[in-house]
C-alpha cells in the first residue's frame, strides 16, 4: 500500500468505523447473529460510557463536587443532594451486587439500607410526576380544550370558514361518539331511524380516526425515509471515497480512454 | 414415592416440585424426606381403593406422630363426593378444603356427570397425575402442573383438548373466572388468519426501498425534483427570527441526537444559518447525551457555509453561540431553566482550573429572559415538554423545528398559538430556506435538493409496495374463489 493510500485511510478512519458499524447493525436484517449482537453491545456500552463522562463533566463535577470543595458551607442543600445520591448508590449496589439466595433471611442493615434508598427514589418520582401532571394540565389539556371550545363552531360570512367549523364540529362529535359510546347497545331500544343515524355518525367518526392515523403514518414514513436516505448517503459516499471505488473509477476511465 | 413436605403448611408434594401445591412456598432447597407407596391408577368408577384406605387409616401400632401424618395424608386424598370448589363442604372447610381431583378423574366426572354419577366414597388420588390442583380459596392461586410426564396423562390431556366437554353453566362460569380475568373474551370470535392471508416480508420491503434510494445516489440521479409542500407555520417562523435584533438571546432546546440527525440536520441547518446571519446569541441546552455535540457540529457547519458569503460578520469578542450544557433531569428541569436560567445554565469549561471559576454562569444574554425559544426536536414530546414546563413560566414565543413525523401531533399547538411557528421535515426546511436571501453553501443546497429527489424515489417505492401488496392479495383471493 503506497503512502497516498495510507493517508487516505488515516483521514477517513472515523468514516470507516462508522461504515463498518453501520453495516454490522444493518445485518440484523439477516437475523440476530453474533456480528449484529457485538455491534449492539458495543453501541450500548459506548453510549453508556459517553453518558457517564457527560454526567461527570456537566453535572456532578461542576454543579456538586466543585462547589462543595470550593465553599463547603455556602449552600447546605448541596450536601443534602450528595447524601441522597450516595444513599441511592449504596442501595443500588446492595441490590445489584450483593444478591442473596431467595430462601435466606435479609439482614437488618440491608433492610434499613433498602428503606433508606427509597427516599431519593420517592423524591425523584414525586417531583417528576407532579411536574409532568401540572405541565400536562397547564401546557396541553387546558389550552387545547380552551382553543377547541372557542373555535369549534364559528359562524362566519365566509362560506369556507363556516364549512370548516361545521366539519370540525361534526368530526369531533363523531369521533367522540365512536370512541366513547357503544352506539349499537345504547340505541338497541330506539327506533330504527335513530339506530341508523347513530350508526352513520359513529361510522363517520371511525373513518375520521382512520384518516388521522393515516396522516400520522404518512408523516412518520416521510421521517423514516429521510433517515434511511441519510444513512444510505453516508454509506455509499463513504464507499465512494474508498480505494476500491477510486480504483474502479480509474479502471473505468482507462477502459473508456479517459 | 418420594415426597417433599412443605415447611410452611405441611402439605406433601411430589418429589421434584419447585413450589408447594398448597401455599406456593419455594421447595427448591428442600430434600425429599419420606417414601410413600406409589400411586395406584384410579378405577373407572372411582370406587374405594384398598391401598389408599390402608395408607390413609392409621393403625394401632403406629406412633401418634405417624398417625397424624397419616391423617394428613388422608386429607390430600381425593373424595369425589365433594363437588369441587363450589360445594357447601368446601365453603365450610375454608382454607383446609381438600385438593381437587386429578384431571383425568375430573374429566371423567365432567364427562360422566349426566350419564353416570361417580360412586361415593374415598378413592386414592394419583398425585403424580394431577394437572390442576389447589383451587381451594379466593386467595390461593390456580396451579397447573408444569410438565406431563406420564403417557396416560398426556392421552387424557389430548382427549380433553379434542373433545368438547359439556359443563353446567355455573361451573363453566366459575372456571372461566378462575382461568381468565375477562371471561367475556372467550365468547368473542377470534380472528384467524389462514394460509391464504398475504404476509408482509419486511426484509424484502426494506431491500426494495434500499435499492430505490441507493441506485439514484450512486448514479447521481437528479429527477424527479418536484415542489416541496408549503406547510403553514414556516413563514411565521421565518418572520419571528428575521425580526430579532442583533445580540438578542435565543434559547435553543436541542432535542435530537445522532440517531435522528440524518433528517433533523437538514431541518436545523437553515435555522442555525439564519440565527448566525442575524447575529443573535443562541444559547443551546440539551437533555440528550449526544444532543449538544450534534448542535455544536451543526452550528460550525452553518458558520463555515456563511463565511463563504461576503455579508457575514462575527461580533468581535463574542462567541457566535453558547453551548450551555447537557441538562439531564427530565421535564422537571425545564421549568427551572425557564424560571431561573442563571441557576440552571452554568458555563462548562473543563479545561479551566477550579480557581478560575468553572461554575460561573453564562453571559448576561443567556441568563436573562430570551427573546425567543426554539425547540429542535425529533419527537413531538420534545416540543410538548417545553410547552408544558417552560412556556407557562417564561412566556416567550416558541418556535418548533421538528421531524416530519412530529408534525401532525404539533399542528394543534400551532393552531392554538402556543407555537408561533412550525417547520417540519425536509420540505419545511426547503421552504424556510427559500424565504431567506442568504443561500446555504453550495454543497448544503445540493444536499437538500438531492434529499427531495431521493424522497420522491422513496415515495415511489411505497406506491410500489402498496400496488404489489394489493395485487398479491387480489391474486390470492381470486385463486381461493
Amino acid at each position: 500500500m503506497d503512502s497516498v493510500s495510507l493517508t487516505l485511510l488515516s483521514q477517513n478512519w472515523a468514516l470507516w468505523i462508522g461504515f463498518v458499524f453501520s453495516l454490522m447493525l444493518f445485518s440484523v436484517l439477516a437475523g440476530n447473529h453474533a456480528v449484529a449482537k457485538v455491534a449492539q453491545y458495543l453501541l450500548v456500552g459506548v453510549s453508556l460510557g459517553y453518558l457517564g463522562v457527560l454526567l461527570w463533566q456537566h453535572v456532578l463535577n461542576p454543579r456538586l463536587l466543585l462547589p462543595l470543595w470550593q465553599a463547603p458551607l455556602q449552600d447546605g442543600t448541596r450536601w443534602l443532594a450528595l447524601l441522597l445520591g450516595v444513599l441511592l448508590w449504596l442501595a443500588a449496589i446492595e441490590r445489584m451486587w450483593l444478591r442473596l439466595p431467595t430462601n435466606q433471611p435479609v439482614a437488618a442493615w440491608r433492610r434499613t439500607l433498602r428503606l433508606a434508598g427509597m427516599i431519593p427514589v420517592a423524591l425523584m418520582l414525586g417531583v417528576s410526576v407532579s411536574a409532568v401532571l401540572l405541565g400536562l394540565l397547564q401546557g396541553s389539556l387546558w389550552p387545547q380544550f380552551w382553543y377547541t371550545a372557542r373555535s369549534g363552531f364559528v359562524w362566519s360570512t365566509a362560506l369556507d370558514e363556516s364549512l370548516i367549523s361545521v366539519l370540525v364540529l361534526l368530526l369531533t362529535t363523531a369521533t367522540l361518539l365512536h370512541w366513547t359510546a357503544p352506539t349499537a347497545q345504547l340505541a338497541a331500544q330506539q327506533p330504527r331511524w335513530v339506530q341508523g343515524l347513530l350508526a352513520l355518525w359513529s361510522g363517520l367518526g371511525k373513518r375520521a380516526l382512520w384518516f388521522a392515523a393515516g396522516v400520522i403514518f404518512a408523516r412518520l414514513l416521510a421521517a423514516h425515509l429521510s433517515l434511511l436516505i441519510g444513512r444510505l448517503q453516508f454509506l455509499l459516499l463513504t464507499f465512494q471515497q474508498s480505494l476500491l471505488w477510486q480504483s474502479a473509477e480509474r479502471i473505468w476511465q482507462l477502459l473508456g480512454g479517459g | 414415592m418420594n415426597v417433599i413436605r412443605c415447611s410452611h403448611c405441611g402439605t406433601t408434594n411430589r418429589a421434584g416440585s419447585n413450589f408447594c401445591n398448597r401455599c406456593g412456598t419455594d421447595l427448591r432447597g428442600d430434600e425429599p424426606e419420606e417414601q410413600i407407596a406409589p400411586p395406584v391408577a384410579p378405577s373407572a368408577d372411582f370406587g374405594p381403593d384398598p391401598a389408599a384406605e390402608s395408607e390413609a387409616a392409621p393403625t394401632a401400632d403406629q406412633e401418634p406422630a405417624e398417625a397424624a401424618e397419616a391423617t394428613d395424608e388422608t386429607e390430600s386424598v381425593y373424595d369425589p363426593s365433594i363437588n369441587l370448589w363450589n360445594s357447601a363442604e368446601f365453603a365450610a372447610r375454608g382454607r383446609r378444603a381438600p385438593p381437587p381431583p386429578p384431571p383425568d378423574a375430573l374429566a371423567d366426572e365432567w364427562l360422566d356427570e349426566e350419564d353416570e354419577p361417580p360412586a361415593p366414597g374415598p378413592s386414592a388420588a394419583p398425585t403424580s397425575r394431577r394437572l390442576i390442583t389447589g383451587v381451594q380459596g379466593l386467595l390461593d392461586p390456580l396451579r397447573i402442573a408444569s410438565e406431563l410426564t406420564e403417557r396416560a396423562e398426556t392421552q387424557t390431556m389430548l382427549s380433553l383438548a379434542a373433545e368438547p366437554v359439556a359443563l353446567p353453566a355455573e361451573q363453566l362460569r366459575r372456571i372461566r373466572t378462575l382461568l381468565t380475568q375477562d371471561p367475556v373474551l372467550l365468547d368473542m370470535p377470534l380472528a384467524s388468519y389462514g394460509q391464504s392471508a398475504v404476509r408482509l416480508h419486511l426484509p424484502w420491503v426494506l431491500l426494495l426501498f434500499s435499492l430505490l434510494i441507493g441506485i439514484p445516489i450512486l448514479l447521481d440521479v437528479k429527477t424527479p425534483i418536484g415542489t416541496p409542500q408549503q406547510w403553514p407555520g414556516v413563514a411565521e417562523a421565518y418572520t419571528a427570527i428575521n425580526a430579532l435584533p442583533a445580540d438578542a438571546a435565543v434559547l435553543l432546546v436541542w432535542a435530537y441526537d445522532p440517531a435522528t440527525a440524518a433528517e433533523l440536520d437538514l431541518v436545523a441547518l437553515p435555522l442555525a444559518s439564519h440565527l448566525l446571519e442575524r447575529q443573535t446569541q443562541p444559547v443551546i441546552i440539551s437533555q440528550l447525551p449526544g444532543g449538544l455535540a450534534v448542535a455544536q457540529r451543526l452550528f460550525d457547519r452553518a458558520m463555515t457555509g456563511l463565511q463563504t458569503t461576503s455579508t457575514f460578520r462575527l461580533i468581535p469578542g463574542r462567541e457566535p453561540y453558547l453551548a450551555a450544557g447537557y441538562l439531564p433531569g427530565g421535564a422537571a428541569l425545564l421549568s427551572l431553566v425557564a424560571q431561573d436560567p442563571a441557576v440552571a445554565l452554568l458555563r462548562h469549561v473543563p479545561d479551566l482550573a477550579p480557581a478560575d471559576g468553572v461554575t460561573q454562569p453564562l453571559s448576561s444574554a443567556a441568563t436573562t429572559r430570551p427573546a425567543l425559544t426554539i425547540v429542535v426536536a425529533a419527537q413531538a414530546e420534545g416540543v410538548q415538554q417545553w410547552l408544558e414546563q417552560g412556556q407557562p413560566v417564561q412566556y416567550s414565543p416558541v418556535l418548533a423545528f421538528t421531524s416530519a413525523g412530529a408534525d401532525p401531533v404539533l399542528r394543534p399547538y400551532f393552531a392554538s398559538s402556543q407555537l408561533s411557528g412550525l417547520v417540519s421535515g425536509f420540505d419545511g426546511a426547503i421552504a424556510y430556506q427559500q424565504l431567506r436571501s442568504v443561500p446555504l453553501a453550495v454543497s448544503e443546497t445540493a444536499l437538500l435538493g438531492r434529499q427531495v429527489v431521493l424522497q420522491n424515489w422513496g415515495h415511489f417505492g411505497l406506491l410500489l409496495v402498496l400496488v404489489l401488496g394489493n395485487l398479491a392479495a387480489l391474486g390470492r383471493g381470486g385463486r381461493r374463489g
